[in-house]
């Protein structure tokens, strides 16, 4: 499809979809991951978000912020996934529960820290984990992430301090007395 | 570490932890607690490094996808999963038809006999019936054969209505795929 053949408006969309919204791909699978916590399913979703934001392209160009509309499109969609496999938030914390209570070598994997904390985050509910992980690893403003997540800032805020509170504390235990 | 730093390092945690710093001051307390070894820190800023560190790995981790800018090539990769799943349907249905099969025989047989015995298939070393099997494990509960028979109509009736979404959107390209044959008549 090149110039002059009368398809231009297409051809512009096409790349526009190329330079603003491919570019998402990481923090879009980082996001389904830090939500479903598992690399496949993060990567089926992500699929799915790309084939979705493809159909509604015409609709994203009248968008103020296409990156948040794509993010609440990947957290709703990761939402429907949880509640098809029957996975609330109670099976999730009874299969992270299980996994903490696993063997020696479990305790060897939790020696870095970073799978501390992640362990940690992964226990949280939901809303605060995604909370935290817009703004602590995707760095986004307090009103983006309310857009993302249906919230008004302030309650974000107050979600965002509970969720770093509880995974400061966990930390701190599982430095001190190792894993409970 | 210098009283100043310190002051700000307080004040920057105790802002991070109320979720009412900026990111710029986010930035600046992870910069701080870098530069500390963690000797000198309290463990609350211990904890709170080790968070922020971890933050950063994650923030590097990348989408295990190639040629995304290609959106027919992930339409494609989307459409060859939905086929693999349909493969997978198709096994299940194997196994439904011995579920099926298994739970139709017992109540046919509840009917004319009233024994579970004598419908299902008998399990040569337990003697026990066995209605179908689950990873190689012979099922001899009918409650469970009967849910594993529902669990695997659901999912078959989720994967063939995602199936049909991803066929739907071929629709679109095919017909101007059409008009542009037309055009070169």
């Amino acid at each position: 499809m090149g110039p002059g053949n009368g398809n231009e408006d297409e051809s512009m969309t096409y790349q526009e979809f190329n330079r603003e919204i491919v570019p998402l791909k990481d923090k879009l699978y980082r996001c389904a991951l830090a939500i479903l916590g598992n690399r496949m399913d993060a990567e089926d979703i992500l699929q799915d978000t790309y084939g979705k934001l493809w159909t509604l392209r015409e609709k994203l160009d009248s968008l103020d912020n296409r990156e948040a509309y794509a993010m609440r499109m990947v957290r709703n969609l990761c939402l429907d996934q949880l509640r098809a496999h029957r996975l609330h938030e109670d099976k999730l914390e009874e299969v992270f529960n299980h996994r903490t209570e696993e063997g020696p070598g479990q305790q060897e994997d939790l020696k870095d820290m970073d799978a501390v904390v992640k362990r940690v985050i992964a226990q949280l509910p939901e809303k605060p984990r995604t909370v935290i992980h817009l703004r602590d690893v995707e760095g986004y403003e307090m009103d983006e992430i309310a857009a993302i997540v249906g919230d008004d800032p302030a309650t974000v805020r107050v979600t965002l301090s509970r969720a770093r509170k509880t995974v400061r504390e966990k930390v701190i235990n599982i430095m001190n007395y190792g894993l409970r | 570490m210098a009283y100043d730093n310190m002051q700000e390092l307080e004040r920057l945690t105790s802002l991070y932890l109320e979720g009412e710093s900026t990111l710029e001051e986010e930035t600046r307390l992870r910069e701080l607690l870098a530069s500390l070894p963690d000797s000198a820190l309290t463990p609350e800023q211990q904890s709170v490094k080790a968070m922020l560190g971890c933050f950063v790995r994650m923030a590097r981790e990348e989408a295990p996808v190639e040629d995304i800018a290609l959106m027919p090539r992930v339409r494609m990769e989307a459409l060859r999963r939905s086929l693999w799943r349909q493969v997978a349907s198709v096994a299940a249905v194997a196994v439904l038809g011995i579920f099926i099969g298994s739970t139709l025989a017992l109540r046919q047989d509840k009917g004319s006999s009233g024994t579970i015995e004598a419908t299902a298939r008998i399990a040569p070393t337990t003697g026990d019936p066995v209605y179908g099997y689950i990873n190689g494990q012979p099922v001899t509960d009918a409650n469970v054969a009967v849910r594993q028979s529902e669990e695997v109509l659901r999912s078959m009736g989720m994967q063939m209505n995602k199936s049909a979404g991803y066929l739907s959107s071929f629709d679109g390209p095919m017909e101007r795929v059409s008009a542009a044959l037309t055009n070169m008549k």
